[in-house]
């Protein structure tokens, strides 16, 4: 069981002060202490992006490896070891953007992880450059004369592509946060948890303030989780902005259905040290 | 040989007839050349048979079994005098009598009505290719006796109604055969005590010493000619409980095996050139974040398509470079069914005790090529994890440092799940903690930290090895599996009285730089053997020894070579 303090870290963060993923991080860690997780048992996996600098700043087992391939990564490690609680953390350029194939393909697989995008619609590590989750006419250095396409809908996305299960949080309201995660870790299965996250040096359109005056929660408006249909009427809308939970279904996760797992041993406790190829030989004869 | 449409069933057939041989004691080779086309196009199938091994195929036909028009017309100068072709005039639209005329040769044309008695006999004309395969078993007298049980494992028990048609096609083939042509026919290949050797494919040798190496994630998308990798893994996958994933590009291939790496699982990643060039990036991470990690490349020329069923050697700059800066890794060669799969076993101890990216690299024509081999000796072959550290270990220790400083460069490792060893891996450069830390001192330190694991590996790799007379006239200096043909010159060369011997290179990275050199040093006529264009595997010694072999008998045509067409092209 995890304390906060213990899943400090030596290192101290550097985000730009104010910046979203504080409130990301805080909740992030509320979540595992709330869950009573080990952090030898947490595994977090990042991209490249400010927000894919989440994991050296937690106590917990973590690899920062390529821009947009973190999903792979936490892949790898879930079907290495599948009692681990594996968490993915990236930004929007990450993950809609590079990654956006890893994405849509690690969804559909199930497996029993969280994927937490921390979506502040910009490049804040490269400078401000407009990402896809960018207003279209954003303005920023690779889109001086404003942004002409629309803006990928993560929340859509995920309901179209079988994720099963699709959430949005605000870093602004770490408690709902926190609520959240707690939820998606705890699913069976793929959690999409798209979080806004302000970016107080390039979003100038995005603030705080902004997502104050337009967000609510859907728990809140009587929203039923298990409505696929009206989850995407929710994903589509603008003027008001829903957080909370949008969908959730239970399926069976990849690592429950794969032969080579049927054991339950994860494959990292599996002994090597003598393994018989003879009946492989023989099949050659 | 075996030659024929694409699709027309050549493969499996071939290989039921090289299978049978190797059960009735022969060495046998297959080699398919394939044009890249699912249905169409002509495909051929060499199987060369003889009591003793062979590592490469050769171009004389004595039996061609001609499945359309275009083996005939380009194959049926390579068969020897008193050879036979077998064939269908009667579908091919071919007159035998007119084709006699024009060969002029002494090549018997046996012609049979092979779909014609197929339906009418078996009433399926699927069957023709097993009548033709029936006659040449009658012409070189092998009992076809011996065939049924290659077929019973083949089809296994559900397919008795298969193996029973099969059968009575080869018997009406051998009737043929028997009725007019078995008398003359010179060649006989009858059958003798089965020795119970194998018959594989360079890519199943890798997968057999992967297994037995305990690898247990796979992570891969298809690549001819790397597919083969997938599939055979994935049939064993429930058996040896390996998870085998068809990922969704090599990209995401290559970085789950480093997640799955990380989690302390040891994972195989094989691929192709193209699908190697997308694994880049990945190499260069798991060089930086110290991740064990095993990589294979079978080689075949060209991007993108390319020409992806023929063969080449042109891979090895590729290979040796990937990755950003200065990545380490260990790149291994192997030239042979025994390499493939001792390699492709210690390529996992090497990863591991080295905490580094492994990737062993061979061409398509040993990748999917058959060889026959004794059954692989797996004594004394030892998992080595390294400096992997129980949880008993790292409770003894209250700092736990991932990356530290350690006299051979190795630090000890611990992985996700383990009490009192949680750490980060990054790209940034890190401190011995594994914190992102860009002090120059630090940097410096590390990459050191990271060489110097080279240097210690390099002294347990394979080095370079002489094969043949140790000392010769004539030394050809080659890679992968040209080292079959050029140990076939040798021994064509020394019934010419001309002394030749091999240097086969099987570490491309780190190199053996001392070794090779003191090898080079003594040689009279060094020429390169390899397969494309820039004399690579040249290239690459020059740069690490400083000598420049001029003489190369160089082949980029997508075929491979023959020990005929090493002699034909020495001055």
């Amino acid at each position: 069981m995890a304390t906060l303090q213990e899943l400090e870290t030596k290192d101290r963060s550097n985000w730009c002060p104010g910046c979203g993923n504080f409130g990301i991080q805080a909740a992030i860690k509320q979540a595992i202490v709330n869950l009573k997780l080990e952090p030898h048992n947490v595994m977090i996996s990042t991209g490249i992006g400010c927000g894919s600098k989440m994991n050296q700043w937690i106590e917990t087992y973590g690899f920062a490896g390529l821009h947009g391939r973190s999903l792979p990564i936490a892949m790898g490690a879930k079907l290495a070891n599948h009692s681990l609680t594996v968490i993915d953390v990236g930004g929007d350029g990450d993950g809609y953007g590079i990654g956006m194939g890893h994405f849509i393909h690690t969804m559909r697989r199930n497996f029993d992880m969280t994927y937490i995008v921390e979506n502040n619609q910009v490049y804040g590590l490269t400078l401000g450059q407009t990402s896809p989750t960018s207003e279209k006419g954003m303005k920023g250095p690779s889109t001086p004369f404003g942004i002409i396409e629309d803006p990928v809908n993560p929340i859509r996305l995920a309901l179209a592509g079988d994720c099963t299960f699709v959430a949005r949080g605000f870093a602004g309201d770490i408690p709902h946060l926190t609520s959240i995660l707690e939820q998606a870790i705890n699913h069976k299965g793929f959690a999409l948890v798209d979080v806004f996250q302000p970016c107080v040096t390039f979003n100038k359109i995005n603030t705080y303030a902004y997502f104050r005056q337009k967000v609510y929660k859907l728990e809140e408006s009587g929203h039923d989780v298990t409505n696929l249909e009206e989850a995407f009427k929710k994903a589509g809308e603008s003027e008001k902005l829903p957080i909370g939970i949008f969908y959730k279904v239970d399926k069976p996760t990849y690592e429950s259905s794969d032969v080579a797992l049927q054991d339950g041993v994860p494959r990292a406790n599996v002994d090597i040290s003598n393994v018989n190829v003879a009946e492989v030989m023989e099949s050659f004869m | 040989m075996i030659g024929g449409p694409a699709g027309s069933g050549i493969e499996k057939s071939g290989q039921i007839f090289a299978m049978s041989f190797v059960r009735g004691g022969y060495y046998a080779i297959s080699n398919m050349e394939h044009s890249s086309q699912i249905r169409g196009g002509n495909n051929f199938l060499r199987i060369r048979i003889d009591e003793v091994p062979h590592e490469v195929h050769v171009e004389e036909i004595d039996i061609m079994i001609a499945l359309d028009k275009q083996t005939i017309d380009e194959h049926i100068s390579e068969v020897v005098d008193g050879g036979a072709v077998i064939f269908d005039g009667e579908s091919l639209k071919i007159n035998a009598e007119e084709l006699a005329k024009e060969v002029k040769r002494d090549v018997r044309l046996i012609d049979v009505p092979l779909k014609k008695l197929a339906t009418e006999s078996l009433g399926n004309p699927v069957m023709a290719n097993m009548i033709a395969l029936g006659v040449m078993f009658g012409l070189v007298e092998f009992d076809i006796a011996g065939v049924k049980s290659v077929l019973e494992k083949a089809f296994g028990k559900k397919g008795a109604e298969i193996i029973e048609g099969n059968m009575k096609a080869l018997e009406i083939g051998k009737k043929i055969a028997d009725e007019k042509w078995t008398k003359d026919f010179e060649v006989k290949v009858t059958a003798k005590k089965n020795p119970n050797n194998m018959f594989l494919c360079g890519n199943d040798a890798l997968c057999l010493g992967a297994i037995k190496a305990g690898c247990k994630f796979v992570g891969e998308y298809p690549m001819t000619p790397s597919s083969s990798v997938l599939h055979f893994m994935a049939a064993w996958s429930q058996k040896y409980g390996i998870v085998v994933k068809h990922v969704e590009d090599e990209i995401a291939a290559a970085i789950s095996v480093i997640g799955a790496g990380f989690a302390g699982v040891r994972s195989l990643a094989a691929t192709s050139g193209g699908g190697f060039a997308l694994m880049s990036e990945a190499i260069g991470l798991a060089s930086m974040n110290e991740v064990p990690t095993v990589f294979v490349d079978v080689m075949r020329p060209g991007p993108a398509t390319g020409l992806p069923t023929r063969t080449g050697q042109g891979d090895l700059r590729q290979v040796i470079h990937a990755g950003q800066d200065d990545p380490i890794k260990i790149v291994l060669i192997a030239s042979d069914m025994e390499e493939c799969f001792r390699f492709g076993f210690e390529a996992f101890n090497l990863a591991e005790k080295y905490q580094l990216p492994v990737i062993l690299c061979f061409d398509k024509y040993i990748g999917e090529g058959y060889f026959t081999v004794a059954p692989f000796d797996e004594n004394g072959m030892k998992i080595e994890r390294g400096k992997l550290l129980l949880e008993k270990d790292l409770a003894k220790n209250s700092d736990f440092k991932r990356y530290e400083l350690t006299e051979d460069g190795v630090s000890p490792r611990s992985i996700p799940g383990q009490k009192g060893g949680v750490h980060r891996a990054t790209s940034d450069e890190h401190n011995e903690h594994g914190e992102i830390c860009e002090d120059a001192d630090n940097r410096k330190k590390m990459v050191e930290k990271r060489m110097k694991k080279l240097e210690v590996a390099l002294k347990e790799l394979p080095p370079p090895i002489i094969i043949g007379d140790k000392d010769a006239d004539i030394t050809f200096v080659t890679w992968t599996s040209s080292k079959g043909a050029c140990v076939e010159a040798c021994e064509m060369l020394k019934e010419k009285k001309i002394s030749a011997n091999v240097l086969l290179i099987r570490t491309a990275y780190p190199f053996h730089k001392k070794e090779t050199l003191e090898i080079l040093k003594k040689l009279k006529r060094p020429i390169l053997v390899e397969q494309n264009y820039t004399a690579q595997l040249g290239g690459l010694i020059a740069e690490h020894t400083g000598i420049l072999i001029e003489e190369k008998i160089l082949k980029y045509d997508g075929r491979p070579f023959t020990a005929k067409n090493i002699i034909e092209n020495l001055k």
